[in-house]
Protein backbone atom coordinates (compact mmCIF):
# COMPACT_ATOMS: atom_id res chain seq x y z
CA UNK A 1 0.00 0.00 0.00
CA UNK A 2 1.36 3.42 -0.94
CA UNK A 3 0.46 6.85 0.37
CA UNK A 4 -1.27 7.67 -2.88
CA UNK A 5 -4.65 9.37 -2.97
CA UNK A 6 -7.05 8.37 -5.74
CA UNK A 7 -10.05 10.50 -6.67
CA UNK A 8 -12.81 9.62 -9.13
CA UNK A 9 -14.94 12.56 -10.21
CA UNK A 10 -17.15 12.18 -13.28
CA UNK A 11 -18.95 15.23 -14.58
CA UNK A 12 -21.60 13.91 -16.96
CA UNK A 13 -24.62 15.60 -15.38
CA UNK A 14 -25.47 18.46 -13.08
CA UNK A 15 -25.09 16.55 -9.82
CA UNK A 16 -21.77 14.93 -10.73
CA UNK A 17 -20.54 18.28 -12.06
CA UNK A 18 -21.07 19.82 -8.61
CA UNK A 19 -19.27 16.92 -6.93
CA UNK A 20 -16.50 17.22 -9.53
CA UNK A 21 -15.84 20.88 -8.71
CA UNK A 22 -15.97 20.47 -4.94
CA UNK A 23 -13.67 17.42 -5.14
CA UNK A 24 -11.27 19.73 -6.98
CA UNK A 25 -10.93 21.76 -3.76
CA UNK A 26 -9.97 18.58 -1.89
CA UNK A 27 -7.35 17.79 -4.53
CA UNK A 28 -5.82 21.26 -4.05
CA UNK A 29 -5.55 20.60 -0.31
CA UNK A 30 -3.92 17.22 -0.96
CA UNK A 31 -1.39 18.66 -3.40
CA UNK A 32 -0.53 21.46 -0.95
CA UNK A 33 0.15 18.81 1.65
CA UNK A 34 2.51 17.03 -0.75
CA UNK A 35 0.31 13.97 -1.26
CA UNK A 36 0.52 12.17 -4.59
CA UNK A 37 -2.90 12.55 -6.19
CA UNK A 38 -4.27 10.36 -8.97
CA UNK A 39 -7.20 12.25 -10.45
CA UNK A 40 -9.62 10.21 -12.56
CA UNK A 41 -11.81 13.05 -13.72
CA UNK A 42 -14.55 13.24 -16.34
CA UNK A 43 -14.41 10.37 -18.83
CA UNK A 44 -11.34 8.93 -17.10
CA UNK A 45 -13.61 7.87 -14.27
CA UNK A 46 -14.42 4.60 -16.04
CA UNK A 47 -14.14 1.05 -14.74
CA UNK A 48 -11.25 -0.06 -16.94
CA UNK A 49 -9.07 2.86 -15.93
CA UNK A 50 -10.14 2.70 -12.28
CA UNK A 51 -9.27 -0.99 -11.91
CA UNK A 52 -5.97 -0.57 -13.69
CA UNK A 53 -4.95 2.52 -11.67
CA UNK A 54 -5.88 0.96 -8.33
CA UNK A 55 -3.76 -2.12 -9.12
CA UNK A 56 -0.87 -0.07 -10.43
CA UNK A 57 -0.70 2.74 -7.85
CA UNK A 58 -2.03 0.94 -4.74
CA UNK A 59 -3.66 4.05 -3.22
CA UNK A 60 -4.16 3.95 0.55
CA UNK A 61 -6.98 6.49 0.36
CA UNK A 62 -9.76 6.58 -2.24
CA UNK A 63 -12.38 9.29 -2.71
CA UNK A 64 -15.28 8.19 -4.92
CA UNK A 65 -17.66 10.82 -6.29
CA UNK A 66 -20.61 9.75 -8.39
CA UNK A 67 -24.06 8.29 -8.51
CA UNK A 68 -24.59 5.13 -6.57
CA UNK A 69 -26.99 2.72 -5.06
CA UNK A 70 -26.80 0.26 -2.20
CA UNK A 71 -24.64 -2.14 -4.22
CA UNK A 72 -22.41 0.05 -6.40
CA UNK A 73 -20.68 3.37 -6.92
CA UNK A 74 -20.60 4.75 -10.43
CA UNK A 75 -18.21 6.73 -12.54
CA UNK A 76 -18.65 8.47 -15.88
CA UNK A 77 -22.13 7.88 -17.32
CA UNK A 78 -22.89 5.88 -14.17
CA UNK A 79 -20.72 2.90 -15.17
CA UNK A 80 -20.21 0.94 -11.94
CA UNK A 81 -16.61 1.28 -10.76
CA UNK A 82 -17.05 -0.89 -7.69
CA UNK A 83 -19.89 -3.33 -7.25
CA UNK A 84 -20.78 -5.51 -4.32
CA UNK A 85 -19.93 -9.22 -4.79
CA UNK A 86 -18.06 -8.36 -7.98
CA UNK A 87 -14.88 -6.37 -7.40
CA UNK A 88 -14.98 -4.86 -3.89
CA UNK A 89 -11.78 -6.81 -3.21
CA UNK A 90 -10.04 -3.95 -5.08
CA UNK A 91 -10.59 -1.78 -2.01
CA UNK A 92 -8.98 -4.23 0.42
CA UNK A 93 -6.58 -2.56 2.86
CA UNK A 94 -7.66 0.96 1.86
CA UNK A 95 -9.64 3.79 3.42
CA UNK A 96 -12.57 4.81 1.22
CA UNK A 97 -14.91 7.78 1.26
CA UNK A 98 -17.84 7.54 -1.16
CA UNK A 99 -19.80 10.71 -1.81
CA UNK A 100 -22.52 8.72 -3.43
CA UNK A 101 -26.08 7.69 -2.61
CA UNK A 102 -26.81 4.62 -0.49
CA UNK A 103 -23.51 2.77 -1.09
CA UNK A 104 -22.69 2.33 2.61
CA UNK A 105 -25.82 0.23 3.00
CA UNK A 106 -24.58 -2.90 1.24
CA UNK A 107 -21.38 -2.21 -0.70
CA UNK A 108 -19.70 -0.49 2.26
CA UNK A 109 -20.53 -3.34 4.60
CA UNK A 110 -19.29 -5.90 2.08
CA UNK A 111 -16.10 -3.94 1.51
CA UNK A 112 -15.33 -3.94 5.23
CA UNK A 113 -16.14 -7.65 5.40
CA UNK A 114 -13.64 -8.32 2.60
CA UNK A 115 -10.84 -6.22 4.03
CA UNK A 116 -11.40 -2.52 3.30
CA UNK A 117 -9.91 -0.75 6.33
CA UNK A 118 -12.67 1.83 6.64
CA UNK A 119 -15.61 2.80 4.45
CA UNK A 120 -17.27 6.15 4.96
CA UNK A 121 -20.34 7.14 3.00
CA UNK A 122 -24.11 7.38 3.04
CA UNK A 123 -26.68 4.70 3.76
CA UNK A 124 -29.42 6.61 1.92
CA UNK A 125 -29.62 9.29 -0.78
CA UNK A 126 -27.20 12.20 -0.50
CA UNK A 127 -29.36 15.26 -1.08
CA UNK A 128 -28.25 18.82 -1.74
CA UNK A 129 -29.84 22.06 -2.84
CA UNK A 130 -28.28 24.38 -5.36
CA UNK A 131 -28.91 27.77 -6.92
CA UNK A 132 -30.25 27.62 -10.45
CA UNK A 133 -28.23 30.65 -11.52
CA UNK A 134 -24.96 29.15 -10.27
CA UNK A 135 -24.89 25.85 -12.12
CA UNK A 136 -22.11 27.03 -14.40
CA UNK A 137 -20.03 28.17 -11.39
CA UNK A 138 -20.66 25.53 -8.73
CA UNK A 139 -17.95 26.85 -6.42
CA UNK A 140 -19.81 30.18 -6.17
CA UNK A 141 -22.97 28.41 -5.08
CA UNK A 142 -23.33 29.23 -1.39
CA UNK A 143 -26.35 26.93 -1.05
CA UNK A 144 -24.60 23.82 -2.41
CA UNK A 145 -21.60 24.73 -0.26
CA UNK A 146 -23.73 24.21 2.88
CA UNK A 147 -23.92 20.52 1.96
CA UNK A 148 -20.74 19.73 0.07
CA UNK A 149 -18.22 21.42 2.34
CA UNK A 150 -19.23 19.52 5.49
CA UNK A 151 -19.39 16.32 3.48
CA UNK A 152 -15.90 16.74 2.01
CA UNK A 153 -14.46 17.63 5.41
CA UNK A 154 -14.25 13.86 5.93
CA UNK A 155 -11.68 13.47 3.21
CA UNK A 156 -9.62 16.59 3.99
CA UNK A 157 -9.49 15.44 7.58
CA UNK A 158 -8.35 11.93 6.55
CA UNK A 159 -5.69 13.54 4.34
CA UNK A 160 -4.40 15.39 7.38
CA UNK A 161 -3.82 12.07 9.13
CA UNK A 162 -6.97 12.03 11.26
CA UNK A 163 -8.72 8.73 11.96
CA UNK A 164 -12.02 7.84 10.24
CA UNK A 165 -13.76 8.33 13.57
CA UNK A 166 -12.40 11.86 14.03
CA UNK A 167 -12.94 12.75 10.37
CA UNK A 168 -16.54 11.58 10.49
CA UNK A 169 -17.06 13.51 13.73
CA UNK A 170 -15.67 16.71 12.19
CA UNK A 171 -17.93 16.36 9.19
CA UNK A 172 -20.94 15.75 11.43
CA UNK A 173 -20.08 18.83 13.46
CA UNK A 174 -19.76 20.93 10.30
CA UNK A 175 -23.24 19.84 9.20
CA UNK A 176 -24.55 20.76 12.67
CA UNK A 177 -22.83 24.15 12.49
CA UNK A 178 -24.71 24.90 9.25
CA UNK A 179 -27.99 23.83 10.83
CA UNK A 180 -27.31 26.09 13.84
CA UNK A 181 -26.57 28.97 11.47
CA UNK A 182 -30.04 28.62 9.96
CA UNK A 183 -31.69 28.24 13.37
CA UNK A 184 -30.66 31.72 14.45
CA UNK A 185 -33.21 34.50 14.26
CA UNK A 186 -31.00 36.47 11.83
CA UNK A 187 -31.38 33.78 9.22
CA UNK A 188 -34.16 34.52 6.66
CA UNK A 189 -37.23 32.34 7.23
CA UNK A 190 -37.05 30.71 3.82
CA UNK A 191 -33.39 29.73 4.35
CA UNK A 192 -34.48 27.75 7.40
CA UNK A 193 -36.23 25.41 4.99
CA UNK A 194 -32.82 24.01 4.05
CA UNK A 195 -32.48 22.46 7.52
CA UNK A 196 -34.41 19.22 6.85
CA UNK A 197 -32.12 18.41 3.92
CA UNK A 198 -28.87 19.13 5.78
CA UNK A 199 -30.20 17.08 8.67
CA UNK A 200 -30.94 14.21 6.28
CA UNK A 201 -27.32 14.06 5.10
CA UNK A 202 -26.05 14.40 8.67
CA UNK A 203 -28.18 11.45 9.79
CA UNK A 204 -27.31 9.19 6.88
CA UNK A 205 -23.54 9.65 6.85
CA UNK A 206 -21.84 6.58 8.30
CA UNK A 207 -18.39 5.32 9.20
CA UNK A 208 -17.78 1.57 8.87
CA UNK A 209 -14.76 -0.59 9.64
CA UNK A 210 -11.63 0.33 11.58
CA UNK A 211 -12.44 3.73 13.04
CA UNK A 212 -8.92 4.33 14.35
CA UNK A 213 -6.75 3.59 11.28
CA UNK A 214 -4.90 6.40 9.52
CA UNK A 215 -3.74 7.56 6.10
CA UNK A 216 -0.35 9.12 6.53
CA UNK B 1 -56.79 7.39 2.94
CA UNK B 2 -56.68 5.64 6.28
CA UNK B 3 -55.64 7.51 9.41
CA UNK B 4 -52.24 6.69 10.93
CA UNK B 5 -51.87 5.69 14.56
CA UNK B 6 -51.46 9.38 15.40
CA UNK B 7 -54.76 10.14 13.68
CA UNK B 8 -53.12 11.99 10.83
CA UNK B 9 -54.19 10.65 7.48
CA UNK B 10 -51.78 10.08 4.61
CA UNK B 11 -53.46 12.83 2.63
CA UNK B 12 -52.91 15.24 5.53
CA UNK B 13 -49.24 14.28 5.64
CA UNK B 14 -49.04 14.81 1.90
CA UNK B 15 -50.59 18.29 2.25
CA UNK B 16 -48.22 19.16 5.09
CA UNK B 17 -45.14 18.10 3.09
CA UNK B 18 -46.35 20.01 0.03
CA UNK B 19 -46.75 23.16 2.12
CA UNK B 20 -43.24 22.73 3.51
CA UNK B 21 -41.77 22.22 0.04
CA UNK B 22 -43.61 25.34 -1.19
CA UNK B 23 -41.64 27.43 1.32
CA UNK B 24 -38.27 26.48 -0.17
CA UNK B 25 -36.28 29.55 -1.20
CA UNK B 26 -36.89 30.76 -4.76
CA UNK B 27 -34.34 29.90 -7.44
CA UNK B 28 -33.19 26.69 -5.75
CA UNK B 29 -33.44 23.12 -6.93
CA UNK B 30 -32.86 19.84 -5.15
CA UNK B 31 -30.46 17.16 -6.31
CA UNK B 32 -31.49 13.68 -5.21
CA UNK B 33 -28.64 11.51 -6.40
CA UNK B 34 -29.23 9.59 -9.59
CA UNK B 35 -32.94 10.44 -9.47
CA UNK B 36 -32.03 13.86 -10.85
CA UNK B 37 -32.66 17.46 -9.84
CA UNK B 38 -36.05 18.95 -9.18
CA UNK B 39 -37.74 22.32 -8.83
CA UNK B 40 -40.33 23.00 -6.15
CA UNK B 41 -43.14 22.54 -8.65
CA UNK B 42 -41.73 19.24 -9.89
CA UNK B 43 -41.35 17.97 -6.32
CA UNK B 44 -44.92 18.88 -5.51
CA UNK B 45 -46.04 16.86 -8.55
CA UNK B 46 -44.05 13.86 -7.32
CA UNK B 47 -45.51 14.18 -3.82
CA UNK B 48 -49.04 14.31 -5.23
CA UNK B 49 -48.37 11.19 -7.33
CA UNK B 50 -46.86 9.40 -4.36
CA UNK B 51 -43.94 8.04 -6.40
CA UNK B 52 -40.41 7.33 -5.13
CA UNK B 53 -39.30 10.96 -5.27
CA UNK B 54 -42.48 12.06 -3.51
CA UNK B 55 -42.00 9.41 -0.83
CA UNK B 56 -38.42 10.56 -0.34
CA UNK B 57 -39.60 14.12 0.29
CA UNK B 58 -42.13 12.80 2.81
CA UNK B 59 -39.33 10.84 4.54
CA UNK B 60 -37.07 13.91 4.68
CA UNK B 61 -39.76 16.18 6.09
CA UNK B 62 -41.20 13.67 8.55
CA UNK B 63 -37.79 12.75 9.89
CA UNK B 64 -37.14 16.49 10.42
CA UNK B 65 -40.46 17.02 12.20
CA UNK B 66 -39.88 13.91 14.29
CA UNK B 67 -36.46 15.21 15.35
CA UNK B 68 -38.08 18.49 16.47
CA UNK B 69 -40.55 16.50 18.51
CA UNK B 70 -37.90 14.31 20.14
CA UNK B 71 -35.34 17.09 20.53
CA UNK B 72 -32.78 15.26 18.38
CA UNK B 73 -32.50 17.80 15.60
CA UNK B 74 -28.72 18.03 15.79
CA UNK B 75 -28.23 14.29 16.28
CA UNK B 76 -25.76 14.89 19.09
CA UNK B 77 -24.65 11.89 21.10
Amino acid sequence: MKNNFLVTRPDHDLTTNYLHYFAGLVIKTAIKKGTTVIDLKGKRANKKEFVSIVRETQPALIFLNGHGNSRAVGGYNDEALVRSHENEILLRGRIVYALSCCSARDLGKNCVRTGTKAYLGYDDDFIFLFEENKVTQPLDDQTARMFLEPSNLIITSLLKGQTPSTSWGRSQEAFRKNIRKFLTSESPKEEKELIPYIMWDLNHQVCLGDKECKFS
Amino acid sequence: MSPTKNNISNSEIQKLVIERVRTLPAGRKISIGSEGDFSKEELIGHIKRGDNIGKKMVDVQLSFLQSLKTGTLLNEE
